[in-house]
């Protein structure tokens, strides 16, 4: 009888396994082994993407320019092709100051959501709460703020392919990182939320 | 290198002499006859945006046209292919291959910007009313440096400095200040005027 409560409890804890990781197995965390994101990671390098980012069936396209400035800190600049600045933010750590924004998007629900994508998107590494593999991926969850982030590494070669943040239950974000040049960047990106219509997508530009 | 430094400052203002009331007033009417007188421009340009933090301005490079009173084209050829039409109170857009546009007459940045743009090409903007302006001489060429006045304008722009050719009165250069001190600097050459331009060009 024991037994059946305990397979019925473990039951649960495997159905509710978010469907991210629901295909792979499970193992120990090494010690006190930490996720890495080397993409934003270099205090030398001007990370200039091309954006195209579509909400809710309109269309925006500018520059998006990101760049180290501090240990734990990073500039945000989004301007038009013109130059104009849409936005320019800095995010250190878990908190971010405006430096400013046009009216058109200086509205919470959208600023919320920007900061939460670009901090998924910088950030370099954290602790790991749990660790999956399968054939092709080793998987490393971190926990922050109620939500769980999945840094999926290639088997092959070690190299983050893509970060899934996720609730409970539901997947929320997908970051995809493809096409990369010696210096650790990633030349095309792609940001897609699954609860609402925004998706990002940038190409970094070469000189 | 403190002293080479203020040297150099120094000697860089020394070249710029400010223009007295009657050259400027000179100069204004100058510029405002070769504006009329502009029926079309087509040139190369450079653009270098400039943000303090960067280790390189980033460059983009394309050609331009623009056909009195107010068409106006831009269009990007590097680092991508990018054009932006601004024709009957529309702007339309091209972005390699995927088009789109915006009306102006519901987007008042959109609008401003497109008017500063259109009479910046051809140099028909040094009116009072708009802004506050000082001329200056530096060599060949001619500096109008505009403050803006209207307050849609003020928040995107703290100056604008149009660099003009001192024998044609066309505008060589254009420095859009924001108000943080980063700076568009869009440079054109390969000036050609009055050249007709094929309706296609226009066409979205």
């Amino acid at each position: 009888m024991r037994y059946l409560y305990i397979s019925i409890f473990l039951f649960c804890c495997i159905s509710c396994k978010v469907a991210t990781v629901k295909d792979y197995t499970e193992t120990d965390i090494e010690g006190d082994e930490l996720f890495q994101n080397p993409y934003f990671s270099s205090s030398v390098v001007d990370y200039v993407y091309k954006a195209d980012i579509k909400v809710y069936g309109n269309e925006f396209s500018g520059i998006l320019i990101l760049k180290k400035v501090a240990p734990l800190k990073h500039r945000i600049v989004f301007t038009s092709q013109f130059g104009t600045t849409f936005f320019d933010l800095e995010i250190e750590n878990d908190s971010y100051r405006i430096n400013s924004i046009v009216e058109q998007l200086d509205r919470k629900i959208i600023l919320n959501t920007l900061i939460r994508d670009f901090s998924l998107l910088i950030k370099e590494k954290g602790a790991v709460t749990g660790k999956y593999y399968n054939d092709e991926f080793t998987v490393l969850q971190s926990d922050s703020n109620k939500r769980s982030n999945y840094y999926f590494y290639e088997l092959a070669n070690k190299r983050l392919h893509k970060i899934v943040q996720a609730t409970k239950r539901k997947e929320k974000v997908i970051i995809r990182f493809k096409e990369f040049s010696n210096n650790q960047v990633a030349e095309n990106i792609r940001i897609d939320h699954k609860n609402i219509k925004l998706n990002i997508e940038l190409n970094f530009l070469k000189k | 290198m403190l002293i080479a430094f203020l040297a150099s400052f120094s000697w860089i203002q020394a070249q710029e002499v400010k223009l007295s009331a009657s050259e400027a007033t000179t100069f204004i009417n100058d510029v405002s006859k070769s504006a009329k007188q502009s029926k079309t421009i087509v040139n190369t340009f450079t653009q270098l945006k400039h943000i303090d933090f960067l280790s390189n301005d980033i460059e983009s490079n394309g050609d331009l046209y623009f056909k009195s009173p107010n068409i106006i084209k831009w269009s990007y050829t590097k680092p991508y292919k990018y054009s932006v039409i601004f024709k009957d109170k529309k702007l339309y857009i091209n972005d390699a291959g995927k088009k789109s546009d915006i009306n102006l007459a519901s987007n008042k940045v959109f609008k401003k910007l497109n008017d500063l743009i259109a009479k910046s090409v051809s140099g028909d903007m040094l009116d009072e009313s708009q802004f506050a302006m000082q001329f200056f001489k530096n060599k060949g060429i001619y500096i109008a440096k505009l403050a803006p006045k209207d307050q849609t304008l003020k928040n995107m722009f703290k100056q604008i400095v149009l660099g003009f050719e001192s024998k044609s009165y066309l505008v060589s250069s254009v420095k859009l200040i924001e108000p943080s001190g980063d700076y568009t600097l869009i440079k054109f050459k390969n000036t050609s005027v009055n050249k007709p331009i094929p309706d296609a060009v226009f066409i979205h």
